[in-house]
């Protein structure tokens, strides 16, 4: 059996404070020329937050999606509902999250490969929210298709 | 260097224009307090009441506010005060200063008076004034609800309640978690202008001009927040609890001696209070940018959360006597939803107590309430009829140097106001400190003139002072290390005068550059731990942004046009040398406090000012004198006031 790298970026949002420096350094470090500006509107990671209730949940960029989900189910948190579009990942055409402004380009996290860098957001997180761990996971070897 | 645009909003007509921004302008002023005084200082002249029509605010983001910058995230808001009828500006974090910088626009110019309730919606290059009829009457947090609702969740509000809407002259500005327009009374503005809230979403870019330069800056900045975190937090909450039972000897916080008994309750309340504190805290919550999440949510017995930081904690269990933090708790939710000031509406509660207990105000005065310390219900009852200006109510939303004048019959005496806004805490006068602090502050409120270093750190030994130095915390310059290593501090921590006095005025240079740039004050010298510790370095961070050459000594002068064109404005609203001495309250020269230290004298006082005043270049009187508004490119304030005789003209 082979071996490959995931990379995880894991989320305690009991310990997120809100200050979205996450979405900053994001947008920062991923602009052209690097940290030539700040626009949390290109951030590949954003904070949910309802501040009466309490609620602060970051959510990374997920996949790219061309189509609205035809279902559609409510979160319950601290009982209060929730759409679930609120915590979903996706770059998806029922809202503007996570596509660049102007040009709607889809953004997705890529865990700060494309900059050569651990995660920025994780590095820059100082309530220790976001944390990052890479783990071997087993991957089944690739058997050539029979001809 | 790229530069927002200003909009301008005549609430009367229904204009609104727009038009690039200048950059003379952000050259002479840079932003915020600065481009807003400027601009404050043609438009309200004294002949403008604040509650007239063309009376106008002006709302501007810090320069650096939306950047990198840790704890870049201040917006300010200049106005004159109903309240003290002098400059004032209230600086808010949260994230209504990104969300603005990031619609393009770095300065909103409101002025004028809607017929009916409104609210202003910015949105990128969409400006609107939208009907808020069906908001009037709604709590803040309501407001800011119903306002994303409509706008969507992404918008920041800044809304007034019921206080606001009544022009209770302590009401505030609310926004989001905990954050407001607090002390000045900008929310009976909003509301005299039928201005319900302002929203606010943007999705432009915040460019920066040196990238590298910034970046480097700020992972140096980051890497030093140990210190401010201890300040707010380390031991969790003891500091805090510690040092405000400290002050919580007086009541009405101008120096009403607390009785024994009660002195002796609020001792055995720190653990209780600590333990509340470490038990139900949820959450610590940041602003924008910020990671010392100095705000902490608590939740309320009906589910919803209330932000809490710092002094406001204690505010309503001192001023009521009642050492219950849940009531604080309640207090502090009933204060953000009405748009209440904390330390205001507390001052003046405890205010009518005393008035009460004197025999000043009777049962005919208070619609038959009998007025008495430690009864939840009475403290409750008097909030809401001063949010709701009902029977005595309406002459306490006043505040209480105006109630004082209004009731009469010796009220004066309990009235304890610094440039008649209600005094902050009862920080300790009788210190060098505090006295010049409170003196000289420029809206009535010394807390955005308190340092941790010139406060704290004389009066400790040589080697601590020796190690603070070393260690980098040392924020000024190096001229000041023979008052801070070879004078300290004497037998009672006093500074010498002339030290104490260079303190503060350096200080004021920070606090205004602060402002300038957005940074939030607990980054500075607030705490003992001064995380922004140069003045090189907060040029630094200006130039890297901005792209224009600020160095230190340059730095130096804008604070210092600022601080005189504030102190001219001021000068012009009537404001003299007496209204600074009596920012100290006449207590403070007295009675003995506790051993070993001492009372103030008012000649010790007067020095200070002699000294500050020089210092700045101000005459005695602490004014501008012509030549120091020469040097600072201020040929315009200075006609402006030998016009009116407040200068004399050159013959």
């Amino acid at each position: 059996m082979a071996t490959r790298k995931i990379k995880y970026i894991n989320i305690d949002a009991d310990k997120c404070s809100g200050c979205r420096l996450c979405e900053s350094i994001c947008s920062a470090s991923h602009a052209d020329p690097p940290y030539s500006l700040v626009n949390p509107g290109r951030s590949r990671i954003r904070v949910f937050r309802d501040e009466d209730n309490d609620v602060y949940i970051p959510v990374l960029a997920g996949p790219y999606t061309d189509v609205e989900c035809l279902g559609r189910n409510t979160v319950m948190v601290k009982g209060k509902e929730y759409g679930e579009c609120s915590f979903c990942r996706a770059s998806c055409p029922s809202r503007d999250l996570f596509r660049e402004p102007e040009t709607d380009i889809p953004l997705k996290c890529d865990t700060c490969e494309s900059i050569n860098s651990e995660p920025l957001c994780v590095k820059w997180c100082l309530s220790k929210c976001l944390t990052f761990e890479e783990v071997e996971e087993e991957v089944e070897e690739e058997t050539p298709a029979a001809a | 260097m790229p530069i927002g645009d200003t909009i301008e909003i005549d609430l009367s007509r229904g204009i609104i224009e727009k038009r690039e921004g200048d950059l003379a302008l952000v050259r002479d002023y840079v932003a915020s307090k600065g481009t807003g005084t400027r601009i404050l200082w043609d438009r309200v002249p004294p002949e403008v009441d604040a509650f007239a029509p063309e009376s106008t605010f002006i709302m501007s983001a810090g320069v650096l506010t939306g950047t990198l910058v840790p704890g870049a995230n201040r917006l300010c808001i200049v106005y004159k005060s109903p309240a003290t009828n002098i400059h004032c500006y209230s600086s808010v974090g949260g994230f209504l200063g990104t969300a603005l910088k990031r619609t393009g626009y770095d300065t909103v110019i409101v002025s004028g008076k809607s017929d009916t309730p409104v609210y202003l919606y910015i949105n990128d290059d969409r400006v609107e004034l939208r009907d808020a009829r069906h908001l009037w009457g709604h709590d803040t947090r309501q407001t800011e609800s119903l306002i994303r609702k409509e706008l969507g969740d992404q918008a920041e509000v800044l809304s007034i309640g019921l206080a606001g809407e009544n022009k209770v002259l302590f009401a505030t500005a609310e926004h989001g978690a905990g954050d407001c327009a607090g002390r000045g009374g900008f929310g009976a503005l909003m509301g005299d202008k039928n201005l319900k809230a302002i929203a606010i979403h943007g999705t432009k870019d915040i460019p920066v001009a040196d990238t590298e330069r910034l970046f480097d800056i700020c992972n140096y900045i980051l890497s030093r927040t140990h210190g401010a975190r201890k300040g707010i937090l380390d031991p969790a909450g003891y500091t805090f609890v510690r040092t405000f039972l400290r002050w919580a000897d007086f009541r009405n916080f101008g120096g009403i001696v607390q009785s024994p008994e009660f002195q002796e309750e609020i001792k055995n309340s720190g653990p209780l209070t600590q333990a509340f504190i470490e038990r139900t805290r949820e959450r610590e919550v940041a602003c924008a940018n910020c990671s010392l999440r100095c705000k902490h949510a608590y939740r309320n017995t009906d589910g919803t959360y209330v932000y809490h930081k710092c002094a406001g904690f204690y505010y309503a269990m001192f001023t009521s006597q009642i050492l219950k933090p849940e009531f604080s708790l309640a207090c502090k939710t009933l204060f953000e939803r009405y748009g209440l000031d904390i330390y205001s509406t507390g001052d003046s509660v405890a205010f009518a107590i005393d008035l009460y207990e004197k025999g000043i105000l009777t049962r005919e005065d208070t619609d038959g309430l009998h007025l008495e310390w430690q009864n939840p219900d009475v403290y409750l009852a008097l909030v809401h009829k001063i949010a709701r200006r009902e029977g005595i109510g309406d002459v306490l939303a006043n505040g209480t140097y105006r109630a004082a004048r209004q009731i009469g019959k010796g009220a004066e005496r309990y009235a304890f106001t610094a440039k008649k806004l209600e005094l902050h805490m009862n920080k300790i006068y009788h210190r060098y400190h505090m006295a010049l602090s409170s003196a000289v502050c420029d809206r009535g409120d010394m807390t955005k003139l308190d340092s941790g270093t010139a406060g704290q750190m004389p009066r400790r030994p040589l080697s601590e002072r020796e190690a603070y130095i070393k260690d980098g915390w040392f924020h000024y310059p190096d001229s000041y290390k023979k008052y801070f290593l070879e004078e300290g501090a004497d037998a009672y921590g006093n500074s010498s005068i002339e030290a104490q006095a260079s303190y503060n005025s350096y200080d004021m240079e920070q606090y205004t550059l602060a402002d300038l740039s957005g940074i939030c004050m607990f980054w500075l010298e607030f705490w003992m731990w001064p995380t922004i510790n140069s003045r090189a370095m907060m040029a630094d961070l200006m130039t890297a942004v901005t792209g224009l050459e600020i160095d230190e000594a340059e730095a130096t002068r804008i604070a210092s046009r600022v601080i005189s064109l504030v102190r001219a404005y001021s000068v012009r609203e009537g404001l003299r040398r007496q209204d600074d001495f009596d920012s100290v309250p006449k207590h403070t020269f007295e009675r003995e406090p506790r051993p070993p230290e001492r009372k103030l004298e008012p000649d010790t006082l007067d020095q200070l000012l002699d000294k500050f005043y020089e210092i700045r270049g101000w005459d005695r009187q602490g004014i501008p004198t012509a030549a120091n508004l020469e040097e600072l490119d201020l040929g315009f304030v200075r006609e402006d006031m030998e016009r009116r005789g407040i200068l004399e003209g050159k013959s």
